[in-house]
């Protein structure tokens, strides 16, 4: 099973747009795609797919609960379909993960066992037998580095990192390679980039600069994409993804967005490609 | 954080073995996981294998991945013997009937020499060693 997370630093790199869209793609290719949300924001991909209704339901069971070990059912009766898709939603409650997952850790040190807050969702998503079912895993966590995001990269061990080609952006990458090692260090992984994602890319000459700078650090940049807000900003508006919202309501189909959908699959390709390095 | 792929955390699963699930009254689909029935490993390195509740699990089912407690050596091998720890790869792969990583295979290789010294000596001997 191929099992990244979309992150980056930065805020409003596109990040949820991008995941959603990447998890698409996997599904045009005939692919078992689950996506998990960790994020709480209300822009988050629950949201743009159309699946986050039961967010403030309190009486609805919740990822969480079951990372906490109190579940309230089955955790195949999480996932909302959408487009294909299958998505774990985000729920509200996660906003108090750390709070639980913590308090769940002294529960089990009392009992003398050791209980690591960082690994839940791994174990979840394996006792659910999701790589037996999925060929993608995607997930999307919130935008600060918290417990839930060192869930995210525990249990996939890979990243996808959208980026704004600009000094702040390439300060992102920077940064979060040094999050990244940090926890190598705590929990015992190795983490792979999969792709950097150029957004919002204007063919300006700085922005090629920090382009060719991460090339120079190693990084592989697939493909850039181009500033389309008003694609995006419809995607946001009719909840759907990008390769719906052509479909549907654009009442013509313009070229340099049939472009940009072209890159997200070849970009999804690419990931799909990356040479697995024999350990 | 390194460019490319890494470690598959859902890879190194076991066939599916009768193990005591944990007391949740959900049913896993498999009842496979590094902590079911024993609780996860300590975050550092360094305490990985004190833990008693670890040594329940067979060593690849209590690890989180297959670099964990492993120092990276280079070794140097000649063509032939690098294209045979391929082919030996293969061959527990088709035993198993399931993936098996080539750092296991490496290893249980010299851990199996360091149990025959007798093989060694031989194959050795064969190189050259012990001519007066």
């Amino acid at each position: 099973m191929l099992a990244y997370t979309v992150y980056s630093e930065a805020g409003g790199v596109g990040k949820t747009t991008l995941a959603a869209n990447l998890a698409k793609a996997e599904v045009r290719q005939g692919r078992d795609v689950l996506v998990v949300d960790l994020d709480t924001q209300e822009a988050s991909l629950s949201h743009l797919l159309d699946v986050g209704d039961d967010r403030n339901n309190d009486q609805a069971d919740s990822l969480l609960r079951h990372m906490i070990d109190r579940p309230r059912g089955d955790f195949h009766d999480l996932i909302k379909t959408s487009e294909g898709i299958d998505v774990v939603p985000s729920h509200n409650i996660l906003e108090y993960a750390s709070k639980h997952l913590r308090r769940r850790e002294e529960e089990a040190a009392d009992f003398g066992e050791s209980w690591n807050p960082n690994k839940q969702l791994l174990r979840v998503l394996r006792e659910a037998g999701v790589h037996e079912q999925y060929d993608t895993l995607i997930v999307d966590p919130p935008a600060t580095a918290d417990i839930k995001l060192h869930n995210a990269i525990h249990a996939t061990r890979h990243l996808v990192i959208p980026f704004e080609p600009s000094g702040k952006g390439y300060e992102s990458v920077q940064g979060l390679g040094q999050l990244v090692s940090g926890l190598e260090d705590s929990l015992g992984i190795e983490v792979g980039v999969l792709a950097v994602v150029p957004n919002r890319y204007k063919g300006m000459n700085d922005q090629d600069r920090f382009l060719e700078e991460l090339r120079n650090d190693g990084w592989k940049l697939p493909i850039r994409l181009r500033e389309r807000s008003s694609l995006f900003e419809g995607c946001w508006a009719e909840q759907c993804s990008a390769y719906r919202y052509i479909d549907e309501y654009r009442d013509r189909e313009r070229e340099h967005e049939l472009d940009t959908l072209q890159k997200l699959d070849d970009l999804a390709e690419h990931i799909r490609n990356v040479q697995v390095v024999e350990a | 954080m390194k460019q490319g792929s890494t470690d598959d955390p859902f890879a190194d699963d076991p066939e599916d073995e009768d193990s005591d699930q944990s007391s949740s009254d959900t049913e896993p689909v498999v009842n496979t996981s590094d902590s079911l029935d024993s609780p996860d490993s300590p975050p550092s390195p360094d305490e990985l294998t004190s833990t008693s509740q670890r040594q329940s699990l067979p060593y690849i089912h209590s690890r989180d991945g297959v670099k964990d407690g492993r120092i990276q050596r280079p070794i140097f091998l000649r063509e032939h013997i690098e294209e045979g720890i391929d082919d030996l790869v293969d061959q527990m792969e088709d035993e198993f009937g399931e993936d098996v990583y080539k750092t296991d295979v490496t290893e249980a290789a010299m851990a199996v020499a360091q149990e025959h010294p007798d093989l060694v000596s031989q194959t050795l001997d064969e190189w050259g060693y012990g001519w007066d």
